[in-house]
């Protein structure tokens, strides 16, 4: 059974016979999506790579359990979501967002109005970053393009309803933030 | 000055973080020593675990063996069927049996050879979880 995902051939049969080549073409054409998902749940560069890895082995080593029921990339987010979240839980008081606020070059030395537009998306993308977890999560898959509610639902295990709602709250949470920066929307 | 900026635009500009490429290749590297690492289970831990049963099963043999020895001297059938074989093997193989010192003999033998199953078994685990941490 074939699906399309980026105009890129994915062979489930191929991927569950743990075909490396068919892996390394679906994790070449996901690799920024899942580690994005997982990014923007543990708020830490480094430990977003370690995540991602152990996602990637985790849907190599369980490919067996995925029931073609939803879209493939829906399911390794449920995986990479899940597992970032768990993370998040057994290490509650020791992550730091350190890392993410020395990554980002903060543009707020320099005068808002001189913002490079590479400059104000590292300073958006930090004021993402202060939303609440389940915000930033559904305002992320959304802007992934192709997802529709009803995959992030499944992805983040919750009802659409709920979804939309996060993404309504997130979004008008971060225009609050983003006040000093962006005008009103046409 | 405010800027006039959609913020659906913006976050549609920047969705998608950019991850290090080199995840691909430490997930290729990761694939081959989970395998290497069945395969190693499969040559050398597997024989180390049965490798105490082996013994025990031979321990129980040579009881066994060493209790029916009594009654084939009585026939005298082993002797001459032995002999018949090989003189040396069934002159060396009754001498060892019918000694006071074979039970402590193959119990410290028994003992050296578990003591070694179960150093391999423990190289081996050390073996198995060794990882590749600095690329």
């Amino acid at each position: 059974m074939k699906r399309k995902y980026n105009n890129l051939q994915i062979n489930i049969k191929k991927l569950k016979e743990k075909s490396e080549d068919e892996f390394e073409k679906f994790f070449k054409s996901y690799l920024n999506r899942i580690y994005t998902v997982v990014y923007r749940v543990v708020r830490n560069p480094s430990t977003a790579e370690d995540l991602t890895s152990e996602v990637m082995m985790k849907v190599y080593n369980n490919i067996h359990k995925f029931k073609e029921q939803s879209q493939l990339s829906s399911w390794v987010f449920r995986i990479a979501y899940n597992h970032a979240v768990s993370h998040l839980r057994r290490h509650k008081h020791t992550e730091s967002i350190d890392d993410y606020e020395t990554k980002i070059k903060d543009g707020s030395e320099k005068h808002l109005d001189y913002l490079e537009r590479e400059e104000l998306s590292n300073y958006i993308k930090k004021k993402i970053i202060e939303l609440p977890e389940n915000y930033r999560v559904a305002l992320t898959l959304y802007h992934f393009k192709e997802m529709p509610y009803q995959e992030i639902a499944y992805v983040m295990g919750i009802n659409m309803g709920t979804v939309k709602t996060y993404i309504h709250r997130g979004r008008n949470e971060l225009k609050i933030l983003l006040e000093e920066v962006i005008g009103e929307e046409k | 000055m405010k800027r006039d900026i959609k913020i659906e635009e913006m976050l549609d500009y920047i969705a998608i973080e950019e991850a290090p490429k080199e995840l691909i290749y430490k997930w290729k590297v990761e694939v081959e020593l989970q395998k290497e690492r069945k395969r190693f289970y499969v040559l050398l831990l597997r024989p180390s675990i049965v490798f105490p049963l082996v013994l025990s099963g031979f321990w129980y043999y040579f009881a066994m063996f060493k209790k029916e020895l009594f009654e084939y001297y009585l026939v005298d059938r082993l002797r001459s069927l032995l002999q018949e074989i090989s003189p040396m093997f069934a002159s060396s193989t009754s001498t060892i049996a019918s000694s006071n010192y074979y039970i402590i003999g193959a119990g410290i033998f028994s003992i050296m050879l578990a003591a070694i199953s179960l150093f391999w078994f423990y190289q081996g685990n050390k073996l198995r979880y060794a990882e590749v941490r600095n690329w």
